[in-house]
């Protein structure tokens, strides 16, 4: 976000970011020159216009004449800080304003009647906001700033001449009231520049109203310090009396915030007696600027306040019968349209990230393709791969030669003696084969078969005990069972698998 | 009501905290309602306040002008509220306790 402050003096530059906890930190806060000048003269205030009437001679004139065009405004801002993506919000000085009140009428026909009645301007001329809406009780009162649409409409065309969208325009009152973030209290400002002098009262049950003081300009307070005196006096009596009828209530004696560039008249006695000690900004605002000059950047930075919501920090003393909006006097259609171009620029951004982010995958990829397509591999070192190739062939060969011999290997002495020595008293073999033609788990659980033969067939059942207890046999069990006819033997069929060999 | 409560004639104005310029407004929107009702006097009972503004003090002065002096009582000043009325030189409404 960038905000400018246009005042007849100077024109000040402030760059921030509102942070997801609702923290603004300022990055940038800086001076150009005033257009002050290009904004309220009627001069050439677009610096690429040719129209027929403003040819390229009249151009040069302008120029050798060092006449400042607005356009050159956000030309020049471009030059001092960055402004791709960033959201424009401008200031004017409240003297600028051709009305600033607050009253109990609530329609928007009597708000244009009382326009109307007080500066003679046409409806079509004025463009105006309603910021506050207070109703302490009562009947409710409603705020209204009112600026001819000229000065709104020579701003955007010429930052538009320079493709930016401005997002707002508001009052400097509003924006420095805002950024002192204390809704309960009174705030009175008095804004003094070179040729203008305006007087701003904010109270929470009433509102603001604005008086312009030509007789308080630096011009005139600088004249004779006796008379500025007096007519300070006189200025303060006048504004508290119209400030008590206005908010039918209110505290005696507010200082008020003096803004001005002139410190010498900070000096003038009665104008001291009254101001009050400069303010600081907001706990959540993060800028690195001397605590003695904040009060100089509230106004900049209040415009940056508009992006809070109700529930945030800034509005945490906001008394329950006050309602705040923006000052902001763009028509809600240029309001909208410079929505639109913000999130266009945003997504723009975002779409250009995405398309640096994929190219320089694409670049690494195309990268290592090339790479590893021109190596080039040594006649050795690819006759040594050949030849390890093949030898890993033969290694493997080998290693399956080596575990099928394992396989082979039945070990009958072993089993024949175990069998042997495991065998009770009054049994027999009728035959005994040790060894599989088969491989694998199979073939070990069918090692050794052997036709026991004996009178009693509980033998059979001592003789697989004594087998199964030796470490050698695994799974041994009687397959089959018969009684020889002729002798009246009992055979068993005894199969036994292999155990833990050797 | 919030802060005025009505004992048959008398409206009875008690602001809890400070009694500044936005609670000003509330009271005197509830004292008007309170006359409408039929109260003629006016008592401010500053138990429950902390802080008094010149708002606030301007706004009973013109209240006690309004229903008469002798309609006009204000009791229970401490600390901040009677240095106030103190520097106003408007103790004397605390005579009537």
């Amino acid at each position: 976000m960038i905000s400018l402050y246009l005042r007849p003096d100077k024109t000040q530059v402030v760059k921030g970011q509102l942070k997801k906890d609702k923290t603004l930190f300022i990055t940038a806060a800086t001076e150009i020159q005033s257009y002050w000048a290009a904004l309220t003269e009627q001069t050439n205030n677009y610096r690429k216009q040719t129209d027929e009437f403003y040819d390229e001679e009249s151009l040069l004139m302008e120029d050798e004449e060092e006449n400042l065009a607005l356009s050159d405004l956000f030309y020049e801002i471009k030059s001092v800080v960055s402004t791709t993506y960033e959201e424009f919000h401008i200031i004017l000085p409240d003297s600028l304003f051709c009305m600033i009140n607050c009253a109990e009428f609530l329609t928007e026909e009597e708000f244009m009647h009382s326009v109307r009645a007080k500066t003679n301007k046409a409806d079509e001329d004025v463009y105006y906001s309603f910021p506050l809406l207070t109703a302490p009780g009562g009947q409710p009162r409603k705020t209204f700033f009112a600026i001819e649409r000229k000065f709104v409409n020579r701003l955007i065309a010429a930052a538009k001449e320079e493709n930016i969208t401005v997002s707002s325009i508001e009052p400097a009152s509003m924006a420095f009231i805002r950024s002192c973030a204390s809704w309960q209290e009174e705030h009175f400002l008095l804004e003094i520049f070179e040729d203008q002098a305006t007087m701003v009262s904010y109270s929470p049950i009433g509102g603001i109203f604005s008086m312009n003081v030509p007789s308080l300009t630096a011009k005139q307070l600088n004249l004779d310090v006796e008379a500025a005196n007096r007519e300070i006096q006189s200025m303060f009596a006048i504004h508290d009396y119209t400030a008590e009828k206005i908010f039918s209530s209110m505290n005696v004696n507010v200082p008020f915030v003096i803004l001005t560039e002139d410190k010498k008249i900070l000096e003038i006695h009665s104008l001291k007696e009254r101001s009050v000690q400069a303010n600081i900004f907001p706990s959540f605002v993060n800028a690195d600027i001397d605590s003695k000059d904040h009060q100089e950047w509230m106004v900049p930075i209040g415009a940056f306040l508009q992006n809070y919501e109700i529930e945030d920090e800034l509005y945490a003393t906001l008394p329950p019968f006050l309602q705040i909006s923006s000052a902001n006097v763009l028509p809600q259609n240029i309001q909208m349209g410079a929505k639109f171009q913000q999130w266009k620029k945003l997504a723009k951004k975002y779409s250009k990230l995405a398309i640096a982010f994929l190219s320089v995958l694409t670049v690494l990829d195309i990268a290592g393709i090339l790479y590893f397509s021109s190596v080039t591999i040594s006649p050795k070192l690819q006759a040594d791969y050949d030849a390890a190739q093949k030898d890993i062939k033969d290694i493997d060969a080998e290693i399956k030669t080596l575990a099928a011999a394992k396989k082979e290997h039945e070990y009958p002495i072993e089993a024949f003696t175990q069998i042997v020595k495991d065998k009770p008293n009054n049994c027999g073999f009728s035959s005994i084969m040790i060894g599989s033609s088969g491989q694998g788990k199979s073939a070990d659980e069918k090692w050794i078969r052997l036709n026991a033969v004996s009178s009693d067939p509980l033998i059979f059942q001592d003789y697989v005990a004594a087998l199964s207890n030796d470490d050698i046999f695994a799974g041994v069990g009687i397959t089959k069972m018969n009684t020889e006819a002729s002798s009246g033997f009992k055979t068993a069929e005894i199969s036994i698998g292999k155990g833990k060999v050797q | 009501m919030k802060y005025v409560m009505i004992d048959g004639a008398t409206a009875v104005i008690s602001v809890e905290g400070a009694f500044n310029l936005c609670r000003t407004a509330i009271v005197n929107t509830e004292l008007n309602s309170a006359y409408q009702q039929g109260c003629t006097k006016v008592a401010v009972d500053f138990f429950k306040t902390t802080s008094i503004d010149s708002s606030a003090i301007r706004d009973l002065t013109k209240t006690r002008r309004r229903v008469h002096p002798e309609n006009f009582m204000a009791r229970n000043a401490t600390n901040a509220v009677l240095a106030a009325l103190k520097a106003a030189k408007l103790d004397e409404w605390l005579k009537h306790e």
